[in-house]
């Protein structure tokens, strides 16, 4: 029936504040809705880029393949069961890659790795007049390392070229050397977890906005590392690469674990944990912000219970014209769609508005100590679809919502309320 | 606006039946406070004819003409309008059968207040899927000058006067050509003057097209000057009274 959508709308032209109050409570729904994704998409966007550019892609670990084929091998004999065994390294307590350098050359020509460097992380305690902190210590080749991630870019004082031209070069995490104390041309001392100790003179501080890196890391030469933590000449806890392709490194993954024999993860797996974090987060927000929406829905169940009640005599009268019950769902679950979709769209015209104005005049904060990641502005992530989905979801929730109002409409008996009016 | 042949089914007399009303009974009320408001009424109204339905408060007057109107459901009986069982059908289809057969008049208005009353008069054709050409609304308009205020067509509900409000509606109840108009006490709620003026109204349109016109009405006057007279009292029919010869 083509006149359905204009009783629909006469129905809430007639009523402009009421209608605009319903509006306004599901544009707020949207909007924030939109804005909170925003935000926190943003923030696991701004957490990733960090990650992405100051940690190496794929990482070559220390645990070794053939070992673990071995013992499962071992494991899944039968009993008496003779098993051939050939060529496995005997394992040790050293968590290190053997033959580093080596095999970092050979995994930089597989097609796909831009860059790689051999890395050597040990415990130490930093100490630097009184003052002692527990870090980890970083050895890796400088020059090496500008080829896999951005740490050179992130020095915010002195240079990460002073790692190259002073061999007990030390660039440490900003959080770190302010509670050292220390600046550049400061030394200080590093004592290995073996009692190995070394001295070291600060090149640069470092701020990469990642807790972990910022608040307890110090980045030296790899043979300083080597030599407080008691590792030969050709030995690091990991090989870093940077592949050319950010997503998808699985293939490549395998290819570089088949070439060295070395368990390999990608950085989302070795950042799983945070990222996990991120998204919880993100999935708990969204739950509590869904409920806006919700409120928005009851809202406008209210609208719609509100007007049907008004109108029981309206409907009643159509339904003596003849109007289906049909006819009358239809009227009111078009006036709930159409409150759903004004207030979407008032709803996704404020997100948008509200996400550009803070985008281009950014909320900014001070960085809280011991936090995960340096966030100091407000980073909003722009994506056409969380208008899209978000609107959906509101239209979603308002036809519901109108179906539940809709019921009653449908339910009226003309006769009895005429009998009811006469 | 000539006058059209209503009602007709066959040439002999016994075949102008408009309705048919057999039997019927209708309780309301639940469990103890349940009562039978009809005992076993019948009625047959031809083409053409202008009936007037009288009783006392509590007769039962409304209720047989919500069950007459395809609105309620009798508890037994049946009802016929234009060869049509009412109980055979569903709810939808009832519907359909009442925006076909029926045409309706409250003792109030009843007018959509948010439409103006040409829009509120072409209601019924739009639960059809029709009221949009240039015909209907032609037909809609001369309705409404039928009634005497084609000038205020435009105009929303609470801009006219209580009698205007009530023309609106008998135009309304007519705009679907129905083969018979039932009318619950049309003028209930009007002055004298208006009320007369619903009367005459009545009358032309059952003058020149031969509109079969049921009346549930207090007014004594009106019931005088209707063409039959049915009396209803404590559910039962009670007297039928033919006041005019049954015009050609």
């Amino acid at each position: 029936m083509r006149e359905v959508p204009l009783l629909a709308w006469r129905h809430l032209a007639s009523r402009p504040r009421q209608s605009a109050l319903t509006i306004a409570g599901v544009a707020l729904g949207v909007a924030v809705f939109v804005f909170t994704v925003s935000m926190m998409d943003g923030l696991l966007v701004f957490f990733t880029q960090r990650l992405i550019r100051v940690s190496p892609l794929l990482t070559v670990l220390p645990e070794r393949l053939d070992v673990n084929l071995a013992r499962e091998q071992l494991r899944h004999a039968a009993p008496l069961e003779i098993v051939s065994i050939s060529r496995v390294p005997v394992p040790d307590d050293r968590p290190t890659v053997r033959g580093a350098t080596a095999l970092a050359a050979r995994v930089r020509s597989v097609p796909g790795v831009v860059g790689s460097s051999v890395a050597g992380a040990t415990p130490v305690v930093l100490s630097f007049g009184t003052i002692a902190e527990p870090a980890t210590l970083v050895g890796l080749d400088p020059g090496d390392e500008a080829t896999v991630t951005e740490l050179p870019r992130c020095v915010v004082q002195g240079r990460w070229d002073g790692l190259a031209s002073r061999r007990d070069g030390v660039v440490v995490g900003r959080d770190l050397a302010d509670r050292l104390g220390v600046q550049v041309g400061d030394r200080l001392a590093a004592v290995g977890d073996a009692g190995r100790a070394r001295e070291l003179e600060v090149v640069g501080i470092i701020a990469t906005g990642l807790g972990s890196t910022d608040e307890s890391t110090a980045y030296v030469n790899l043979s300083v590392a080597q030599g407080v933590a008691g590792w030969g000449g050709d030995e690091g806890t990991e090989i870093r690469l940077r592949t050319a392709a950010v997503a998808n490194l699985d293939g490549l993954r395998r290819q570089v674990q088949a070439i060295t024999g070395h368990r390999v993860e990608t950085w989302e797996e070795t950042s799983q944990a945070s990222l996990k974090l991120f998204r919880m987060i993100g999935v708990t927000t969204y739950l509590l912000t869904g409920f806006v929406l919700i409120v928005a829905g009851l809202g406008i169940a209210n609208k719609l219970t509100t007007i049907i009640l008004d109108k029981e005599r309206d409907i009643a009268i159509l339904r003596s014209f003849g109007f289906s019950r049909g006819a009358v769902r239809g009227v009111f679950l078009i006036e709930g769609l159409l409150l759903g979709v004004a207030g979407a769209t008032a709803g996704c015209i404020v997100a948008a508005t509200v996400i550009e104005y803070f985008t281009i005049f950014p909320i900014r904060f001070a960085a809280r100590e011991g936090a995960v990641l340096a966030y100091t502005e407000l980073f909003l992530a722009k994506d056409p679809r969380y208008y899209v989905i978000i609107s959906l979801a509101a239209l979603v929730i308002s036809a519901a919502a109108a179906l539940v109002a809709v019921r009653r409409a449908v339910r009226v008996v003309p006769v009895e309320v005429l009998r009811g009016t006469a | 606006m000539a006058r059209r042949e209503t009602g007709v089914r066959g040439s002999g007399p016994g075949d102008r039946a408009v309705l048919v009303a057999c039997g019927l009974v209708r309780r309301l009320g639940i469990g103890a406070a349940a009562r039978e408001v009809l005992r076993g009424v019948d009625i047959t109204i031809e083409a053409g004819e202008f009936v007037a339905l009288v009783g006392p408060s509590g007769s039962g007057k409304s209720t047989l003409l919500y069950l007459l109107g395809g609105l309620d459901h009798p508890d037994a009986g049946s009802v016929e309008i234009a060869g049509e069982d009412l109980a055979r059908v569903n709810d939808d289809a009832l519907a359909k059968l009442r925006n076909r057969l029926i045409g309706f008049v409250y003792q109030f208005h009843f007018l959509l207040p948010e439409f103006s009353a040409l829009e509120n008069v072409l209601m019924p054709l739009w639960a059809r899927g029709g009221g949009r050409s240039q015909e209907d609304r032609a037909w809609g308009l001369e309705l409404l000058g039928r009634v005497g205020i084609a000038e205020k067509a435009g105009k929303l509900p609470r801009e006219l006067s209580g009698g205007e409000q009530q023309r609106v509606a008998v135009a309304r109840s007519l705009v679907n050509r129905p083969r018979l108009l039932l009318a619950d006490e049309p003028t209930g709620n009007l002055d004298s003057a208006n009320a007369n003026a619903v009367y005459e109204l009545f009358r032309e349109l059952n003058c020149d097209l031969g509109q079969t016109i049921l009346v549930v009405t207090h007014d004594t006057d009106w019931a005088v000057r209707s063409d039959r007279v049915l009396r209803l009292l404590d559910g039962r029919l009670v007297g039928d009274e033919k006041r005019r010869e049954e015009r050609a």
